[in-house]
């Protein structure tokens, strides 16, 4: 897996087609190998490119975990591999940090798909740290996901699936984990949201609990060129519902190509 | 039932211990079969069961039975850590 070298921390990534670039960036306890399906179905025409964030799936955690300094790495490594604009596809902590990053890098933004994600999510955020604080302390990263799992994940989500969403989170630096709540969780975000003038899809599952779909209006009412898409799934759609997960990914991104080379867009 | 207290550094400073741990020495510990009825009682939890049913499952699936207060303080911290079930 190559790397790249940025702001005191070296990232793995994944790189895969031709075409134009397309950049993933993970939810909290992901990593790059999340958007294999989807890198599968895009790198015929797109450039597919995910990192994995500081604290997360093999790259290193030499410093803390926090938006501003993610969307400073996921900067610094686009320009270590050379592009210069992309379509960005977030999802749930990738959403603070896409909004942050827009806000200095707008112009590198093509398009934005925002999924299960928010501007504001502080509800019950203090006890929900403090609980993962005291529990992290004594609990294996493997048992907290495994819990989690059980959790959030819907009941006929298959195993082979919920064992790779246990299996990528055990691959997350605790500090990383707990450092990471502590930046997305309470912070409201709404203000850097009217700065997204790229085209952007916001993207909710119906039964989400953790980033309801309120929140996902919120995100979509205040992104000036929103439109929304709701799908039969909770937080975690990319395992739950594969196939309107990937079918509404795959069509926002082609759609965004297909404007951009029409004639009347040039 | 006193709350879980635990320092930074991990050691156990007081209070219930957890379902799925055991102490030893200054240091909870896990237990794996305490660990694997956890999961079931998560999901049993999720699909509408009460305490009896899901106390059934555990001690039929994984040879472990949780208490009442074992059982709340699970389910409680979960909900504390993932929202509402």
């Amino acid at each position: 897996m190559p790397t790249v070298n940025v702001n005191g921390e070296t990232l793995h990534y994944v790189k895969s087609g031709t075409g134009p670039a397309v950049v993933f960036v993970h939810y909290l306890g992901g990593f790059s190998r999340q958007w294999q399906r989807q890198i599968a179905a895009l790198e015929d025409r797109f450039t597919c490119i995910a990192f994995d964030q500081r604290g997360y799936g093999f790259s290193s955690l030499n410093g803390r975990w926090s938006v501003e300094d993610s969307a400073a790495d996921l900067k610094a490594g686009l320009d270590a591999l050379g592009v210069e604009r992309a379509h960005f596809v977030a999802y749930s902590m990738a959403g603070p940090v896409m909004l942050s990053f827009n806000a200095r890098w707008s112009g590198m933004v093509r398009s934005l798909m925002l999924i299960d994600t928010f501007a504001r999510n502080d509800r019950g955020a203090e006890g929900r740290i403090a609980e993962s604080e005291k529990c992290l302390r004594y609990m294996s990263m493997r048992q907290y996901a495994r819990q989690y799992a059980a959790a959030r994940l819907l009941s006929e989500t298959p195993q082979r699936l919920v064992d790779e969403v246990v299996a990528s989170i055990c691959l997350a630096r605790k500090e990383a984990y707990l450092d990471t709540m502590r930046g997305i969780l309470g912070p409201d975000f709404s203000a850097l949201c009217p700065l997204v003038t790229a085209p952007t899809l916001v993207l909710c599952g119906r039964l989400d609990v953790t980033t309801p779909v309120d929140q996902a209006s919120d995100l979509t009412r205040l992104i000036p060129k929103a439109r929304e898409a709701i799908i039969e799934a909770a937080h975690l759609g990319i395992w739950e519902n594969p196939e309107a997960f990937d079918r509404v990914v795959v069509d926002f991104l082609d759609t965004q190509e297909a404007a951009a080379t029409t004639p009347s867009a040039r | 039932m006193p709350d879980l207290d635990v320092a930074p550094d991990g050691r156990y400073l007081g209070g219930d211990i957890p379902f799925g741990y055991a102490l030893w020495g200054d240091f909870l510990v896990e237990a794996p079969a305490e660990l694997e009825a956890c999961v079931t009682m998560i999901r049993l939890t999720r699909l509408g069961h009460v305490y009896e049913a899901i106390a059934d499952a555990a001690e039929a699936q994984h040879g472990v039975r949780p208490t009442q207060a074992q059982y709340d303080g699970l389910i409680a911290s979960v909900r504390r850590r993932y929202g509402p079930l």
